[in-house]
């Protein structure tokens, strides 16, 4: 392992607008961090360098993050909120990395598992990629070579991966797959794979859980309380309508059929590059934030719904003056968190707001930190009772920054 | 990281010298003004795309005939895609046939900023079409390019 310094930006840069709460608890000494200063690009693994971070917690606390550098995925860990981390290499062979704020490498740690996902870029006339997956047994310190999540003798294209790992060490992955791409076959398709609960070996024989997906936009996934997969992304209704659909396991290894989230109305032949986020909290509801141009409505929405209900009418959020846009949705218990990244000229800002009631009631937007120039999108992530902002920007670092309380069950 | 990556696109894309065929300009911050100054008092057409988008790539022949059958109209395309890219994206510019047209590929990772020099309205969508009249009057497009559009802008602009 590598060992590299992380310079952590927290309290001075949370700004005047946070809760006292969080500004009485932020995780780092009285004495200010040194402000997160790129270190030389060469050098690797260098965690500023990065255009994107992948942040879990697990269970024992451990910050691990996934990011891609110089060609290699890099996975990291900390126990000290990313202070310090160690860092391995995944693929010793430098690919053409898909690296953006839609499509990251992906990461999922329980227990001493490790599984990393990323797409390799094929570029070409029909533009392609191959999602490869990697698994670490030994608690991250060393990781299988990476091999396809695709079943196909000649694997035509997967993208935007999304995966979870549940509490019986099971592996669920889910994908956009072009391998129905014949002429006339509108987008592309949701494809899944899963593992055996043992925890080895890569995923199943792959199963296309829904035809006419959109071709450019990440896949959002989350466990229920049962440990199996719910997931959501753009869709394409009809022939060219790219609103949102979701969908849940009706046992740990058979899909559900995919439903529509809302009608946005959103017709048209583009790429929104712009794709969903899910969580889910008490009684397994599930919380879904997503962009749209639509007919019916334009900005960041949220809504929820029980299981096998229908969902809420579509909340806004958001300053619709300052772009928002790329939203996190974190869950944990009836606390729901809500962060977004807004954009009106000069700097970049991050947005938050909580419910403490399920999503029922919100608090007021809150300004929680800026960048000055490219960033990441907004990502958050829970240890015990604090969640957390994980935000990588390229002039001020990757800041971890306390920005809500959960509480209650 | 923007500094090095600022310095890598000068060194990939290359700045030096009139357009010639192939040549990728960088685009950054003030990049949009300067285009439009270049080209002031005729129609301009400004076509942002990326190899990520499958519509885009599906537009392309819609330029291609469009430059042939209008050359009184400048047609400019700007990649999106991040300068590292360069190479792939000089060769599916070759194999639609547009690479003589003026060619430029985003040159700088703060593409809230850029967009927003653009306009402050577009969110990233692709492909993203800017038809300018010589009054300076802008039409924004997004999706597909029609080509009975594009012909009925140039018929009262």
């Amino acid at each position: 392992m590598k060992p590299l310094l992380l310079p952590l930006v927290a309290a001075l840069l949370l700004g005047p607008g946070l809760s006292a709460w969080a500004r009485e608890s932020h995780h780092t000494a009285a004495t200010p961090s040194p402000a997160a200063a790129p270190a030389p690009c060469t050098a690797q693994p260098t965690l500023p360098c990065a255009r994107t971070a992948a942040p879990v917690f697990a269970e024992d606390g451990t910050l691990w993050l996934a990011w891609a550098q110089g060609g290699q995925v890099w996975v990291g860990q900390s126990g000290d909120l990313g202070r310090t981390l160690s860092a391995v290499a995944v693929n010793a062979t430098p690919q053409a990395i898909d690296d953006n704020g839609e499509n990251r490498p992906k990461l999922a740690v329980r227990g001493s598992t490790v599984v990393v996902t990323y797409t390799v870029k094929k570029p070409g006339a029909g533009y392609a990629g191959e999602v490869l997956l990697s698994r670490s047994t030994d608690g991250g310190a060393s990781f299988s070579t990476p091999r396809s999540v695709s079943d196909e003798a000649k694997p035509v294209s997967q993208r935007f991966d999304a995966i979870a790992l549940s509490p019986s060490g099971r592996l669920y992955a889910a994908w956009i797959d072009k391998r129905r791409g014949s002429a006339g076959y509108v987008g592309a398709a949701l494809a899944l794979g899963w593992s055996d609960e043992d925890g080895s070996g890569s995923v199943s024989a792959n199963h296309i859980a829904a035809d006419h997906s959109c071709e450019c936009c990440r896949v959002a996934m989350a466990l229920d309380s049962r440990g199996w997969p719910v997931i959501t992304w753009r869709h394409i209704f009809g022939a060219n309508v790219r609103d949102h659909a979701i969908l849940s396991f009706v046992d740990a290894s058979t899909p559900g059929a995919a439903q529509r989230v809302s009608d946005d109305d959103w017709a048209v032949d583009a790429c929104p590059h712009h794709g969903p986020a899910l969580a889910i909290g008490s009684g397994d509801v599930r919380h879904l934030a997503w962009f749209t141009q639509g007919k019916r409505r334009q900005g960041l929405f949220y809504a929820q719904a029980k299981p096998g209900e229908a969902f809420s009418a579509p909340l806004a959020f958001g300053n619709p003056r300052q772009a928002p846009g790329h939203p996190a949705v974190l869950a944990a218990g009836d606390t729901v968190v809500l962060a977004w990244k807004e954009f009106a000229g000069g700097v970049s800002a991050i947005q938050v707001m909580t419910s403490a009631d399920g999503g029922m009631n919100w608090t007021a937007p809150m300004g929680v930190a800026t960048s000055a120039g490219a960033s990441d999108h907004p990502l958050l992530v829970r240890r015990g009772d604090t969640v957390f902002l994980s935000w990588l920007s390229a002039q001020e670092g990757y800041r971890l920054l306390p920005v809500a309380r959960a509480g209650g069950s | 990281m923007t500094g090095w990556r600022a310095a890598l696109a000068v060194l990939l894309l290359g700045l030096a010298g009139p357009a010639a065929a192939s040549e990728l300009r960088p685009f950054v911050a003030g990049s949009w003004s300067a285009l439009r100054t270049a080209h002031a008092g005729r129609p301009l057409v400004v076509g942002f795309w990326s190899q990520t988008c499958l519509p885009c790539l599906a537009e392309m022949p819609v330029w291609s005939r469009f430059v042939r059958s209008h050359p009184g109209v400048a047609v400019v395309l700007v990649a999106t895609d991040p300068l590292d890219e360069a190479d792939a994206l000089r060769r599916l510019l070759r194999r639609h046939g547009v690479e003589a047209l003026e060619n430029w590929a985003f040159a700088d990772d703060f593409v809230e900023s850029l967009r927003f020099e653009i306009d402050p309205d577009w969110r990233g969508e692709l492909p993203r079409s800017y038809l300018i009249a010589p009054s300076g009057t802008v039409t924004a497009i997004t999706g597909l390019m029609d080509e009975a559009r594009l012909r009925s802008w140039l018929a009262v602009p």
